[in-house]
């Protein structure tokens, strides 16, 4: 059972956000209406959610080796389920895009940095992913570089999180999932610090 | 397992790289197109008439804002703003903040709604919604 703990609390959190974010619509139109619009939105809501999920798994309390069964299926859960919301969120404005393709000026908000501040913090944060991800993949590093190169992602998220408060979406319009998805944000944020400043201080 | 996983994200990393720099290119080759016809028609994007003028302007061609108002709907949508006429129809689907606020507008003068997003306090669009907004422009 320990060992179906992550997919099972994964499930929970992706059913969970999907089911506010419909709550979140006027009326289901909309979703069908643009259909890649509505794709990317719930790519990202994901990619936010189970980041800070696997923010939290990097953290390594006992108390998640005992949930999971140890710290081998934690380690796994972690492996895979960040992958997955990487991936979710580098389809996030990919997607924005194609739906926005006529207009090529507006495509190309999504990519490059523009006047809208919003969008910057996300495009920031999606680069500095990409350049984490770009080392650990593409390139055959020392384990310390590799493992700053996965610090990266820390920063990442909280870059994320703001364009994810600050742009305007179902999160700004729609209060809990405004609360749902700001919690998580803060549970990333705060698991990102420890792990990043605390933890290697206290082993 | 932990291959196929990297072989996905190898995949899309590239995907990404890729297709930013297809739309760049669009970009900016719609760009030099728009400067090269400018060139070679060489006519001025003239401003078009205030809100309030008449439906005949001086030069004898019929004002389109008397017309405004017939389009009103998501497959035909025209709305005033500042004074000019722009047929936003092909934007439905692509506007960050959803359809329904645009099609609140179709076939009505949006400029105070465009300059303060309808919200309060007000929160005016970016220099880059203002260009992307040209884009539109019929009269």
């Amino acid at each position: 059972m320990k060992k179906f703990a992550g997919l099972l609390i994964v499930i929970f959190l992706c059913f969970n956000t999907i089911n506010l974010w419909i709550a979140a619509k006027p009326t289901l139109n909309i979703i069908w209406e643009s259909p890649l619009r509505s794709v990317s939105q719930i790519l990202a809501l994901l990619g936010i959610v189970l980041t800070s999920f696997v923010l939290v798994l990097s953290t390594k309390f006992k108390w998640l080796d005992k949930t999971f069964g140890g710290r081998g299926n934690v380690f796994e859960v972690h492996h895979i389920t960040g992958s997955a919301a990487f991936i979710f969120l580098l389809n996030h404005p990919l997607l924005l895009a194609v739906a926005a393709l006529p207009q090529s000026k507006l495509a190309l908000t999504y990519f490059f940095p523009s006047s809208n501040a919003a969008y910057n913090f996300g495009i920031f944060g999606l680069y500095l992913m990409i350049l984490s991800f770009i080392c650990m993949v593409f390139m055959r590093l020392p384990f310390k570089t590799w493992r700053l190169a996965h610090k990266l992602l820390a920063p990442a998220f909280l870059l994320g999180g703001i364009h994810a408060l600050l742009a305007n979406s179902d999160i700004s319009s729609f209060f809990p999932l405004r609360i749902w998805i700001g919690f998580f944000i803060v549970i990333g944020v705060f698991s990102g610090a420890y792990s990043l400043f605390w933890k290697q201080k206290s082993v | 397992m932990k291959r196929f996983i990297t072989f996905i994200i190898r995949l899309s990393i590239l995907n990404f790289i890729f297709y930013m720099l297809a739309v760049f290119f669009v970009a900016k080759y719609n760009e030099i197109s728009v400067k090269r016809g400018i060139q070679k028609e060489d006519i001025p994007v003239s401003p078009g008439p205030t809100f309030s003028s008449p439906t005949k302007q001086a030069s004898g061609s019929v004002s389109l804002f008397s017309q405004l108002q017939n389009h009103n709907s998501r497959s035909d949508c025209w709305i005033a703003y500042s004074g000019h006429i722009y047929d936003i129809t092909s934007f439905f689907g692509s506007h960050p903040g959803g359809d329904g606020i645009m099609l609140k507008y179709c076939g009505q003068d949006a400029t105070a709604a465009f300059d303060t997003k309808d919200k309060f306090p007000p929160s005016p669009h970016s220099e880059n919604a203002k260009s992307l907004l040209q884009q539109y422009l019929v009269q």
